[in-house]
């Protein structure tokens, strides 16, 4: 079975559960004549269920035809490199909170440029560390958003490092 | 005091050399800001409220408008050159500027985005003062029922996106639709979809959406397969001829003035901003087309449609802002406050006592539109150097720049989280033809369609035949279901077309 299919099937699941989910143990509102609070989403997941479940049927007829393009592996649709990527990215996306934003952000810099072909080790901490500086002066010192500093020693090592930028 | 002495004593205010250097400043952070995904056009022009304390309340209003003029244009820059909409009303501009840019016709692109963004702004700048008060009171008849057909209507657009793939632009509207229900449910108080996430409460986040499902996409894409920008005929904006040819610019009249037009009315709209014009625009110039398959491919008029709507909504804003004191968006909302801070207080009485306030603001608008084309040349320019960069430098510099607008947005690092993850979605939509324009149009939409539905209903104790028979409601709705089925139509009799030759 294609990956798409998969996905589908398990979108549908999930649009199922919500439709049954959605407004359970909800008292009814007060208001005479107004819409309660499952009402719209329920409507737009009705349409989904049609429309996905249609999908499904489609793609699998497609998919099955004479003469169908071959079904692109798994491996070749996600490659280590792009998971590996994403895995960064989550990582940056939960560390920014913890390790604070200058900290985080010099360590995925330049693993993230090392993931995607730069191979030059010096080309790789200082893009890192002017990327940050450039970021952290435009967002922190001229536009007032205030950054996170992470929690703990992340938080001093912040400080300190904002200190030296400042 | 007639139009021509409004217009000279206007004129006498704007022309000191105070205000236009205040305008040129504005224009030139406006374009930056805008340019700097996260920064809405709403937070640029908050962000420079400080400085109007040191001006006059007319000063004022003429710098902020500036910023919010020049901002809405500015998000256009990184929609063309990276694929990130810098302002969420720039993210139309995405679907046609990024395919140009990758064709090697960035700075074509780039011209018209900044030719169209002024003629919008300035036939709105004129619609705001000709019939400022006349429109105001047009834009107040509109009800939940009428506000809610108009949303309708721009959710009709979803089965003429891509003909060829109209039901799964169907799903990925719906999925849009779906994820602006998730949240507090304003009426009931109890969360809604939420599955036991604080976070969701407030509702899945706009911008870190748009900022992931077509920036963090595209790089994850660049990752798996690499596009050689060097190697793009005439680089990407460098070597790129900002010129578009006369039967180019000819081609593109009516739609400047449709799209000028809708934008100026979506704008006055209250709750209605940018950010809906642009997709109106869009969706109505599909519908007129004679060639919708070029949409989303790099099209003229798809990409002159986008700007010349979200531009047009700026002056539309300002109409009922200026006539009744009722803000039309949230960046009109900031300028009530500057002007309140300022002990001015905006109202019907207002224009009356001091009619040289719509007269500046008109000039200032005319002023703004003509000085930001140029201005956003420059920035461009700056903008475009980053292109030149490798992708193993650029690639990260865009994740970072994406995590920081979606947080800065908000200040939430949770922001950053729906950027990644909406990445990966838009990912995965995009390789299996999915539509994350759909998805992004039923987010923006979805919020609109259901309060104001509720609304309604409420209104009119349940009877759902009151609601949808009121005039202007009943004829935009029928309008919405010619525009959903004609598509339909259109395309089973060119397949049955296709068959038969």
């Amino acid at each position: 079975m294609g990956i798409e299919i998969i996905v589908n099937i398990v979108f549908l699941l999930f649009c199922v559960f919500c439709f049954i989910h959605v407004g359970v143990g909800v008292q009814p509102l007060a208001i005479p004549g107004a819409l309660s609070g499952s009402a719209w989403p329920r409507t737009i997941l009705a349409g989904l269920i049609v429309a996905v479940t249609l999908n499904i049927y489609l793609t699998y007829r497609k998919n099955h035809a004479p003469g169908a393009p071959r079904e692109i592996p798994f491996k070749e649709f996600m490659p280590p490199k792009f998971i590996l990527s994403f895995v960064l990215m989550l990582f940056y996306a939960i560390g920014i909170n913890y390790l604070g934003f200058i900290v985080s952000t010099f360590i995925f810099i330049t693993a993230f440029s090392y993931v995607i072909g730069l191979r030059e080790k010096i080309k790789m901490i200082f893009g890192g560390l002017v990327s940050t500086g450039v970021i952290y002066i435009v967002f922190q010192i001229f536009l007032q958003v205030m950054l996170p500093r992470g929690v703990g020693i992340f938080r001093e090592i912040s400080l300190w490092l904002e200190l030296l930028i400042q | 005091m007639n139009l021509l002495d409004l217009l000279v004593a206007g004129a006498n205010v704007v022309f000191t050399p105070t205000i236009l250097l205040f305008i040129c400043i504005g224009n030139v952070t406006g374009v930056i800001f805008g340019a700097l995904p996260g920064i809405s056009a709403a937070m640029a022009v908050a962000l420079m409220v400080p400085f109007t304390l040191t001006l006059d309340p007319i000063g004022s209003i003429a710098f902020l408008s500036a910023v919010y003029c020049s901002a809405i244009t500015g998000g256009g820059i990184p929609a063309i050159l990276f694929k990130i909409p810098g302002t969420p009303s720039s993210a139309v501009t995405t679907f046609d500027g990024f395919p140009l840019a990758q064709r090697g016709q960035a700075g074509k692109a780039l011209l018209l985005v900044l030719v169209s963004s002024a003629f919008g702004g300035i036939v709105s700048a004129f619609a705001m003062l000709l019939v400022s008060r006349q429109l105001s009171s047009l834009g107040l008849q509109f009800g939940p029922s009428e506000l809610f057909a108009i949303a309708f209507l721009g959710l009709s657009v979803l089965t003429s996106m891509d003909e060829d793939r109209m039901l799964k632009t169907v799903i990925s509207g719906l999925t849009g639709l779906l994820l602006a229900t998730i949240a507090m449910d304003p009426l009931e108080g109890t969360p809604r979809l939420t599955f036991g996430f604080v976070y969701l409460l407030g509702g899945i986040p706009m911008i870190p959406m748009m900022v992931g499902m077509f920036a963090v996409s595209e790089v994850l894409k660049q990752v798996c397969n690499p596009t050689e920008f060097d190697k793009i005929d005439g680089g990407y904006l460098k070597d790129s001829p900002m010129r578009l040819s006369f039967s180019e610019w000819w081609g593109l009249k009516w739609t400047m003035i449709r799209c000028s037009v809708l934008g100026t009315l979506v704008g006055i709209l209250p709750g209605a901003g940018a950010t809906i014009a642009s997709f109106l625009g869009y969706g109505m110039e599909i519908k007129l087309s004679k060639h919708p398959e070029e949409f989303g491919n790099g099209s003229l008029t798809g990409l002159c449609a986008s700007e010349t709507s979200n531009n047009a909504a700026t002056g539309g804003s300002m109409v009922p802002l200026l006539s009744l004191g009722i803000p039309g968006g949230n960046s009109a909302a900031v300028m009530v406050a500057a002007l309140m801070l300022q002990g001015v207080q905006v109202g019907p009485m207002l224009l009356k006592a001091q009619p040289t306030y719509l007269s500046s603001v008109f000039i200032s608008m005319i002023v703004t539109n003509v000085m930001m084309v140029f201005i956003s040349i420059a920035v461009a320019k700056m903008f475009s150097k980053l292109i030149k960069i490798p992708y193993y430098s650029l690639g990260p510099l865009i994740i970072l720049f994406a995590a920081v607008g979606s947080y800065a947005a908000q200040n939430n690092t949770g922001d950053v989280m729906v950027t990644m993850l909406a990445g990966l979605a838009g990912y995965f939509m995009a390789e299996f033809k999915y539509s994350p324009a759909a998805l992004t149009l039923g987010l923006v939409l979805g919020d609109i369609c259901e309060n104001n539905l509720r609304r309604a209903v409420m209104i009119e104790h349940g009877d759902m035949l009151n609601v949808f028979s009121r005039p202007i409601t009943a004829t935009l709705l029928v309008l919405c279901v010619i525009f959903i089925i004609v598509p339909i139509i259109r395309k089973r009799m060119r397949d049955k077309h296709a068959l038969l030759s």
